[in-house]
């Protein structure tokens, strides 16, 4: 069963009272808010994810809750919720989308150090996955959601999950949160894709997140092993240019872009030099959706050893 | 197990760590939901991994335990660069530093030391040396973190130590403290003892006798103006240490003079009675009956040890009940009254509410 087999109001009346319980491959998240127009929005981007089964444990527990103030004035706020514990300031209680995401990144971030964390856009195609290190503004979300939208599988737009020696990349897809002028330009570029409400005025602009494409949904945990990593750099109005990195570089660069390479000490250095003793590295540079696309057809076609 | 449940399984669980080997999963998300919430996941994992029940779990617990355990290693790591940092700008001026709470119990090896969420680090310096610290520190870069001129009088005033530090972008912040001024003999022997002392593990910074090390933690426990089951932890942490175990608890030859000096007698009677009204440790009976004699007038004892039981106790994820928020407030009155006047209180207390019903949204 599926969030989307559930009429918009029945999901809105569980998410009020015990909550609904989504799985969002590797993790199984329950939801609680008495935010109506949140619960909505929720259904809407969600409508295509499992709900958990009677006995999956809920690795995550989250509640988006009005905050009441004794203050009448003063804008509506709420609370991000974790566990009972509030992590983070009140928020608008219209930024209640983009802050669920957001939360749920921090949580996972903190929780899962079984896996390698590295703030990766990640996707697959063909059995291969691609991983896209990059700081925020790299254009890694936008670039794995229009990936996602001409055939690849979209596991993650924010975490690779590395898992076992370093080999393989778990999904963690969630709603690319695409940002201020990318959403114009994903809009054009990928006409098809779906997205959320445009939310304006949030701490990193104007937001909108595009629905998952139901294909990248359908094998649910399955991983895929890396075959390529790439570090996206986005430049308004650059011509494209692909240039190989050195494994020490690389190594550098994946460290740097790593959640919790510190946290796993030893672990985390043997898996990135995994990492990048088995696959390419590049750098990838752009300022077209088309161009990029292009090149990495292309390193992907390469021999590996190229 | 109902979520109503799940502080007492929490408590049965970090008693007897063998009960989660008889965990189903519906067991298993309102026990780690409430560790979680209460600060005390990567203590239950290293209670379950001493105990050799980690790999009999479920996978999902086991990564949850783990994963607490690596989060909580990691911190402790970044909390002794912090302090090798901060004894490098101090030692060239000629200031010792005396490390307490959690990282002493980490330079000291303490078993579970490594599982405690530390938010700040606080070390002791000569109470004369003050000055000279806040100079050679704010000098390196360090600065006060969010204090006021009234926030940092009060620390200076009424806490006797510096309003918290933090370099910028660093993720600590950190305590300066003196020597409490109604408490001189607590700390001042140490104090002298470190230009003879050893520094540990290389950290430059010096630490009190395991025993005292151990005992100190009751009076932070009742004097804390946060109070909740992680003070157990850290005092579980110190009598799980087995040689200092009955010193931790305020026992052994010759101790008794000293835990008078060091003004340990009526938190050591609040804290045992806390130790067997919400962990049910078998404190002997004996130390039971010998620190009767340190509590206060009946009526208030008994008040006490309830509200105690109540706070110290673990919160559920849930919102708290209404008294349990109305006695940590009194408890949180009562650690400020421990410190200041009344006439000093009402005022503070009064700046504090206003504030909070005035602070500006974020």
């Amino acid at each position: 069963m599926t969030a989307g087999d559930l009429p918009d109001g029945s999901f809105a009346s569980r998410i009020a009272a015990d909550g609904v319980v989504v799985r969002i491959p590797p993790i199984t998240v329950r939801v609680r808010s008495d935010l109506r127009a949140f619960a909505l929005q929720l259904h809407d981007i969600y409508r295509d994810y499992a709900l958990a089964a009677d006995g999956d444990v809920a690795d995550v527990d989250i509640r988006i809750l009005r905050v009441r103030r004794l203050r009448p004035w003063g804008r509506e706020e709420a609370q991000f919720i974790v566990d009972g514990t509030t992590p983070f300031d009140p928020f608008p209680i219209q930024h209640a989308l983009p802050t669920f995401e957001w939360g749920l990144n921090w949580v996972f971030a903190q929780r899962t150090n079984m896996w390698l964390l590295l703030h990766a856009a990640a996707v697959e195609r063909d059995g291969k996955a691609l991983l896209m290190p990059a700081y925020p503004g790299g254009g890694k979300s936008t670039l794995a959601a229009s990936l996602a939208s001409r055939g690849w599988r979209l596991l993650s737009d924010e975490f690779a999950v590395v898992t076992g020696e370093g080999g393989t990349v778990l999904p963690f897809a969630r709603p690319p949160a695409i940002k201020n002028a990318a959403i114009d330009v994903l809009r054009a570029f990928a006409p098809e894709a779906s997205f959320g409400p445009v939310i304006p005025n949030t701490r990193k602009g104007t937001i909108a997140h595009m629905r998952v494409p139901r294909a990248s949904l359908e094998r649910g945990d399955a991983g895929a092993a890396i075959g390529m990593i790439v570090f996206p750099e986005f430049r308004a109005g650059a011509d494209v240019s692909v240039v190989r990195v050195g494994e020490a570089d690389a190594f550098m660069r994946l460290a740097v872009h790593s959640f919790n390479y510190e946290v796993l000490g030893a672990r985390g250095f043997q898996m990135v030099g995994n990492l990048v003793r088995s696959c390419p590295c590049h750098v990838l540079r752009y300022g077209d959706l088309a161009d990029a696309h292009a090149a990495l057809d292309s390193l992907a076609r390469a021999p590996l050893a190229a | 197990v109902n979520r109503g449940n799940a502080p007492a399984e929490l408590i049965a669980a970090i008693s007897d760590p063998g009960r989660l080997r008889g965990l189903d999963a519906k067991a298993w998300q309102p026990l780690l939901s409430c560790a979680r919430r209460n600060g005390v996941l990567a203590y239950l994992a290293s209670r379950a991994d001493m105990r050799g029940v980690t790999e009999d779990l479920p996978p999902f617990a086991r990564d949850a335990l783990s994963s607490a355990r690596l989060s909580a290693a990691r911190i402790g790591q970044l909390a002794l660069w912090e302090l090798d940092r901060v004894s490098r700008v101090l030692r060239p001026a000629g200031i010792s530093i005396v490390a307490l709470k959690g990282v002493a119990y980490l330079l000291r090896g303490f078993p579970h030391a490594s599982t405690r969420r530390m938010s700040d680090i606080d070390v002791m310096v000569r109470k004369e040396l003050l000055p000279d610290a806040e100079r050679a520190l704010r000098t390196a870069g360090w600065i006060f973190a969010n204090a006021n001129s009234y926030d940092e009088q009060y620390y200076r005033t009424w806490s006797h130590e510096l309003p918290p530090l933090q370099f910028p972008d660093a993720c600590w912040r950190w305590t300066c403290t003196t020597p409490f001024a109604h408490q001189p003999v607590a700390c001042d022997p140490t104090l002298r003892r470190c230009g003879r002392g050893q520094n540990r593990r290389g950290s430059g910074a010096f630490i009190c006798c395991a025993r005292r090390t151990a005992c100190c933690t009751p009076r932070s426990i009742c004097s804390s103006t946060r109070t909740s089951i992680r003070a157990f932890e850290r005092w579980s942490i110190c009598t799980s240490s087995s040689p200092h175990s009955r010193s931790a608890m305020g026992s052994g030859d010759g101790w008794s003079t000293e835990r008078a000096e060091l003004g340990l007698e009526r938190p050591l009677y609040y804290a045992l009675r806390g130790l067997v009204d919400v962990l049910a440790t078998p404190v002997p009976g004996e130390l039971m009956k010998d620190t009767s004699a340190f509590g206060p007038p009946a009526p208030i004892a008994a008040w006490m040890r309830k509200t105690l039981a109540t706070v110290l106790s673990p919160v559920d994820p849930e919102p708290w009940p209404a008294r349990h928020r109305t006695k940590l407030w009194l408890l949180y009155v009562r650690s400020h009254w421990l410190r200041m006047p009344a006439h000093a209180l009402v005022p503070h207390l009064a700046r504090k509410a206003l504030r909070r019903t005035t602070a500006p949204a974020p």
